[in-house]
């Protein structure tokens, strides 16, 4: 794959994947902004905004209007807020890829904010919140937002709250807009059937007079030292949702390629270490694995336990067991090559349709400022060694980093205390 | 051995179709642009062919090929198939059960042999029976901890009560705690034979070489497989409500409609994309842009062999669950009084068949479909011909169809949430005179 890239004279960013045996091509546009951005009496704003947009613009003005600019030529629209990204993409057969650039530059050049669809608006993204309320599975994770990152926009549901949601103003609305939605801050992404030279005509007809201006900057978070270390919600269901957390690695961190494997190997896929143990040997929870969440100056893993509430504590105690495992010896050279295998295999199956590329160039680039080729990345996870594996943990694995979320008939957070000990 | 009785289909490159002599059946599409090949074999027995007492034993069964064969343990086939760097392609269905893997093209040789040992020789070992057990009664109660996925349950129990269809194809902490390794043997020895299988490769492979090597994997794969099991469930129309705390109300209606192969079975895709598919749709219009009632709200066909359902859900906050299913309701009486405009089967057409295209795209989805097709109209169907077809519906052709299946005489009614069953349902359904 040869990723060609572009600077526009006022700091668009584009990046093309051409893909030419295929039929379709992705627009992603990527936008430097999400919930971190906000204050806490605007929390929501950026997923607001995101939503308002796709309801009418100058040139589409009605959320109808929008879609069937897309959906009239066959065409399918996604976007999705997140605590450093806004993305908004389509993807659409490759001879109508002047109409993704068309709507996709529209509804962030030119978008109406009508007053009475913002109202309508608020109604359905708090339902979008009652949703997530309603599935354990989902809410959990705004629990351990909560104590990792307290107080700040990385600890707040995207979503918002059902006050900040309620107290959303146009004109607020339309400052952050104009604050954020700027050159510097945009990078467009695209995959698919095209070439970089016709991508980057078309988005200089479009973009290239988008005034320059000063993206405002993120607020570095400082991860509490002190708790709380425990969020529990008592809840009537049958079984439990519980995360537990430790720090993690921030985007520029050196050591992503090794914490990749070490996470791969601690909870991704039926051969990790807490799936065998957990699910396959001793049968605790039937839910169960890990992953891995950055930011721009910190980061955090996550360990998902989903169980019976009689297994919490047994559960709880052989996934602190694993994790102690991982700093008291390296892996095995073979099971270290084993891991490398399967990611490159799967690396490698994930990138054959234009919405994966458009999305994993994209996101590097939004957030590291660059993007590394297949090959670097391929190399960087074969240079991986058991013992920089067994370094990674001890430096994430300890006791005073765990923090734990739960959600289900639960004993109080005194009863888990003593027992967060790696 | 059962002799075949359709004749071989006449397939022309891309497609390739195949017979073995134990009747077990091949087909083939190459994608050469792509660097994967994917494959899946589809065995003839699903959810449908359980007892009422093992409900949930295809879902064991199929967890259960892959914790032992004679010459490799549980742990050997999970690294195996990682070392593959395989992406599992799985799935227990009402009629059928899948195994396969997407891999990179080089590595396809190996994973075909690998998973010909965890078809054909699964040695069924009692400890792992035993751990496979509690995830699966685990998965049954996260379910239900989650409104939204049980409100799908209810609709599918309560639409297709008195079949086999309307049952929960996860079993339930009963069935489940119940079932033996030797249920499971018996289920496996009368249905897993060449004779109700199919093996589907798309993507990157070449045709000869895989006949070849599947010929050796399975060419000694025993016949005799048990006759399907087959119903045809006849849908009352029926309430039910279940009042449970919670922040929304998750409702779902559902009617009678086609079943794959239908005549109408493009025009009833179509039909229920500009009624309920995308952003452009009628309910997404009504329900969500003009009234803020919801976040979601969607309708899906939901055909199988002999019948088929339309179904839409909703999820609201509970105030306003009977204005969100009026509007629905109002919806599909207007739908089946007047079908689509032209302007709207024209978007619609647009849109299923760009679906169709993009989706077409990687070798997963065309191993599926290919399934799919074959075993319920043994049809391999390009995707020209799904373009052709889509096409020729007209809007007449909407009107009849809305005729057979009107949306609103044998309607059911799940609800999910907070609101009480006369909250919701009051003046919805005014006695028939």
């Amino acid at each position: 794959m040869n990723v060609e890239q572009s600077t526009l004279p006022n700091g668009i960013t584009i990046l093309t994947a051409p893909m030419p045996y295929l039929h379709s091509v992705t627009v992603m546009y990527y936008v430097r902004v999400g919930s971190r951005y906000e204050r806490a009496t605007e929390a929501g704003i950026s997923h607001f905004i995101e939503h308002m947009l796709f309801k009418g613009t100058r040139r589409y003005p009605t959320a109808r209007s929008v879609s069937e600019a897309v959906e009239n030529l066959g065409g399918d629209f996604n976007g999705g807020t997140g605590k450093e990204t806004t993305d908004y993409s389509i993807k659409i057969s490759s001879d109508h890829r002047e109409r993704a650039f068309d709507v996709l530059t529209d509804l962030i050049r030119a978008p109406l904010f009508a007053p009475e669809e913002i109202e309508k608006e608020r109604r359905v993204i708090q339902e979008e919140l009652n949703m997530y309320k309603d599935s354990p599975s989902d809410w959990v994770h705004v629990l351990l937002d909560e104590i990792l990152y307290p107080d700040t926009g990385l600890g707040r549901e995207v979503v918002g709250t059902p006050a900040s949601l309620r107290a959303i103003t146009r004109g607020q609305m339309l400052d952050y807009l104009r604050a954020h939605y700027v050159p510097a801050n945009l990078v467009v992404s695209v995959a698919g059937d095209v070439a970089h030279a016709d991508v980057v005509r078309d988005l200089t007809a479009r973009l290239g007079d988008l005034p320059v201006g000063e993206p405002p900057a993120w607020r570095p978070v400082v991860t509490p030292e002190q708790g709380p270390y425990l969020n529990i919600t008592q809840r009537p269901t049958e079984q439990v949702s519980l995360l537990l957390a430790v720090p993690a690695l921030r985007h520029d961190d050196p050591d992503h390629d090794t914490l990749a494997l070490l996470n791969g190997m601690l909870g991704e896929g039926m051969s990790s270490r807490l799936f065998q143990t957990i699910r396959e040997e001793q049968g605790l929870a039937y839910d169960i694995g890990s992953s891995t969440t950055s930011y721009y100056e910190t980061g955090f893993m996550e360990i998902y336990i989903g169980c019976d509430p009689e297994r919490v504590d047994a559960a709880l105690y052989a996934v602190l067991a694993e994790l102690r495992r991982l700093t008291q010896a390296p892996p095995s050279a073979a099971e270290l090559q084993r891991l490398k295998d399967y990611t490159h295999g799967r690396f490698v199956i994930g990138l054959e349709d234009t919405y994966s590329v458009a999305g994993w160039l994209g996101s590097q680039m939004t957030l590291l400022g660059k993007t590394r080729t297949v090959e670097e990345i391929l190399a960087g996870i074969d240079a991986v060694t058991p013992e920089g594996v067994q370094a990674l943990a001890q430096r994430l694995f300890r006791t005073e980093a765990l923090r734990l979320a739960a959600i289900g008939p639960l004993p109080p957070a005194d009863h888990f205390i003593p027992m967060l000990k790696i | 051995m059962t002799a075949p009785t359709t004749p071989a289909p006449d397939l022309k490159p891309p497609f390739y179709y195949h017979r073995l002599p134990n009747g077990l059946e091949m087909l083939g599409q190459q994608m050469p642009s792509l660097g994967s090949a994917a494959f899946a074999m589809q065995v003839g027995a699903g959810s449908a062919n359980e007892a009422d007492e093992q409900l949930g034993l295809c879902q064991l069964l199929e967890d259960m090929l892959f914790q032992g064969t004679p010459t490799r343990n549980p742990r050997q086939i999970t690294d195996a198939i990682e070392l593959l760097g395989a992406r599992r392609i799985g799935g227990t269905g009402y009629e059928t059960a899948r195994y396969g893997a997407q891999v990179v093209h080089t590595r396809l040789d190996q994973a075909l042999d690998l998973w010909a040992d965890l078809i054909l020789h699964p040695t069924f070992p009692k400890k792992e029976f035993e751990q496979l057990r509690p995830p699966l009664i685990q998965a049954i109660k996260r379910r239900d901890d989650e409104p939204m996925r049980r409100v799908g349950e209810l609709i599918t129990r309560t639409f297709y009560q008195g079949s086999h269809m309307g049952r929960s194809a996860l079993g339930t902490v009963e069935t489940v705690s119940a079932l033996t390794i030797d249920d499971l043997k018996a289920f496996y020895d009368a249905h897993y034979r060449a004779d109700k299988a199919v093996f589907v490769i798309a993507g990157n492979f070449e045709w000869e070489h895989v006949v070849e090597k599947v010929t050796a994997l399975f060419g000694d794969w025993a016949t005799g497989a048990a006759p399907p099991y087959s119903d045809k469930p006849i849908p009352q129309a029926t309430i039910a409500v279940e009042q449970t705390p919670g922040e929304q109300e998750h409702i779902y209606f559902g009617y009678p409609s086609v079943a794959f192969g239908d005549p109408d079975y493009y025009a009833n895709i179509l039909l229920i994309e500009a009624f309920g598919g995308g952003m452009t749709s009628r309910l997404f219009s009504e329900v969500r842009e003009k009234r803020g009632l919801v976040y979601a709200v969607s309708a899906y066909p939901n055909p199988s062999r002999d019948t088929g359902a339309v179904f839409v859900y909703a999820g609201t906050q509970p105030e306003k669950a009977h204005e969100t299913a009026s509007v629905i309701l109002s919806e599909l009486a207007k739908l089946g009084a007047d079908g689509l405009s032209q302007d709207e089967l024209d978007r619609a057409k647009v849109q299923v068949k760009s679906e169709v295209v993009m989706g077409a795209e990687t070798a997963v989805s065309r191993v599926n479909s290919l399934l799919r097709s074959w075993w319920y109209e043994r049809r391999v169907i390009p995707i020209s011909d799904v373009r052709a077809s889509i096409d020729a519906v007209t809007t007449e052709q909407l009107l009849g169809l809305l005729k057979r299946f009107p949306p609103t005489q044998t309607l059911t009614l799940a609800a999910i949430g907070p609101t009480a069953q006369d909250d919701l349902t009051r003046d919805l359904f005014p006695p028939q005179g």
